[in-house]
């Protein structure tokens, strides 16, 4: 079963959740938004309408940087993380490490298991 | 595919937002690659082309959404925009002051004087001596960077056509007298040792010389104990490669803690002082000139920047990258040179004659004089080292 995460679960993190897919190579804006339906198991969908706004101002924030490029047959613009991103990134992402850790310990006892088969 | 409701699309979103018509081509142009993407991968699927066209399109959401979380970002950047606007219009203002200062026919000498700095928390030296004359003990590793970049203040006239790099780098390895490393991370954008360089200039310090050249490559160089490393402008903007730097500007603080002098250096001032605004402390006022007139986007501060100061008992710390750094030099040396000059014709008209001497390590020509400069509150630590004293805590 696929349930979306609710959208203010993913307001806070969605800056990280760019910023880890862009961590390794450059994306285009279609590529980001396939490869964070992939790695969530369907549970991340960004809508266009909401990505592209983002990328915008990760952009501005000087956390991504982009460039047109038509080396592939097709006129599209590629993001790469910046110096100043790749540390933002570093940063989130050991604090959402400790976040998800508390919060793993508050509400582990919550979570309900699945049954066991058979 | 046929594009009308597409285009209808951007239309709607592109007068909602009030773009130029360079901005909706951008925006118009990736969204209609995702588009034709998603169009593509649904008609993979089996969809029929209309309705993969209809569903691309719904997935978009309404285009007055989507144009209202673009307007969000837009304004973001028209709010930097004026900000860095009103910095650059009071730098334009204060640049005025200090130039008409400078020009004011009893003002008997602008430019750099010899100036006292201080480098990576020890002992500094001025630019017209040996590095070995600093008047205290400094660590190797410091000596080695001031001997760089006397090194690199070396007027040169450099001509290569088609050269490739790793000749060019030997080259001014040979002229500088110095070590130069191509780090890894040059490599990764593009300047190898075989990349051809053509670079004409003549008579320029070595210092602007090799950035500009190394620019046009998209690289730039930092002085790591004394060898200089040649890194991505990428890179550059990353805190790992900031060197820390002091400068000596005791005599300038207390200059600025002047209200004569304050009062003269600009008009906005005066004014704020005449309306009963309170004055902003001399080290502030430092503060608030560096940040706002050397790329104000550069500082943690005043920008998105990583770059720190601080003023302690009178040494200005900067945590910069090599670049503003070097711009930092040049203002405080001009600055001390404009407001040094009148903060001494006006203490020598307030000033009994019999007491007229001057006490200027600067017009001594010792840095640091006879005497320890900072008595028990040295802000360099005992042993010229900022240590734990460190104001960035690095």
């Amino acid at each position: 079963m696929t349930e979306k995460f609710e959208s203010d679960l993913l307001r806070g993190s969605l800056d990280l959740m760019v910023l880890s897919v862009l961590a390794d190579e450059s994306q285009y804006g279609y590529s980001i938004q396939k490869r964070l339906n992939v790695a969530s198991l369907g549970k991340v969908k960004l809508p266009a309408g909401t990505l592209y706004p983002l990328l915008h101002r990760l952009e501005s924030d000087k956390l991504i940087k982009s460039k047109w490029d038509d080396s592939t047959g097709r006129k599209r613009k590629w993001y790469e993380l910046t110096a100043k991103g790749k540390k933002r990134l570093s940063a989130q992402a050991s604090q959402w490490q400790q976040y998800a850790a508390c919060m793993t310990s508050l509400i582990g006892n919550f979570v309900s298991k699945p049954e066991p088969s058979g | 595919m046929s594009n009308e409701e597409f285009e209808n699309y951007v239309a709607l979103m592109g007068k909602l937002l009030h773009l130029t018509s360079e901005q909706r081509d951008q925006i118009s142009g990736e969204l209609q690659d995702h588009m034709q993407m998603r169009v593509a991968d649904l008609m993979g699927e089996g969809i029929a082309k209309p309705d993969a066209i209809s569903q691309a399109l719904e997935e978009f959401g309404d285009a007055a959404a989507m144009a209202k979380n673009f307007q969000t970002v837009l304004e973001l950047k028209r709010r930097r925009w004026m900000m860095r606007f009103a910095t650059y219009s009071m730098a334009g203002t204060f640049l005025a002051a200090v130039l008409t200062m400078a020009m004011w026919p009893d003002n008997a000498r602008f430019g750099s004087p010899d100036k006292l700095l201080a480098q990576a928390g020890e002992a500094v030296e001025s630019g017209h001596h040996d590095s070995d004359d600093v008047g205290v003990e400094v660590s190797n590793a410091t000596l080695r960077t001031l001997r760089a970049e006397e090194a690199l203040r070396k007027v040169v006239s450099l001509e290569y056509s088609d050269i490739p790099f790793g000749v060019v780098k030997t080259d001014l390895a040979e002229i500088a007298g110095l070590n130069f490393l191509l780090h890894t991370s040059a490599m990764d954008d593009s300047l190898t040792l075989e990349e051809p360089i053509t670079f004409s200039l003549k008579e320029m310090p070595l210092n602007k010389a090799l950035g500009l050249m190394l620019e046009t490559k998209n690289a730039t160089y930092v002085i790591d104990e004394g060898v200089i490393v040649i890194i991505s402008l990428d890179d550059a903007e990353d805190a790992k490669w900031f060197r820390r730097k002091m400068y000596d500007c005791r005599e300038l603080v207390k200059a600025l803690a002047d209200y004569q002098v304050l009062q003269k250096l600009t008009e906005s001032i005066k004014s704020q002082v005449e309306k009963g605004k309170s004055v902003p402390s001399s080290e502030q006022t430092l503060l608030d000139l560096v940040q706002s007139l050397i790329q104000p986007e550069s500082w943690q501060d005043t920008g998105q920047g990583l770059g720190q100061v601080k003023v302690v008992n009178g040494i200005l710390v900067v945590l910069q990258t090599e670049e503003i750094l070097q711009e930092v030099e040049n203002f405080v040396a001009d600055l001390e040179g404009n407001v040094l000059q009148r903060h001494k014709r006006s203490a020598d008209v307030h000033r009994p004659s019999s007491n007229n001497v001057e006490h200027s390590n600067v017009a001594t020509g010792d840095p640091l004089g006879s005497e320890n400069p900072f008595g028990s509150e040295n802000p360099l630590g005992t042993d010229g080292r900022s240590g734990e004293r460190d104001p960035f805590g690095k």
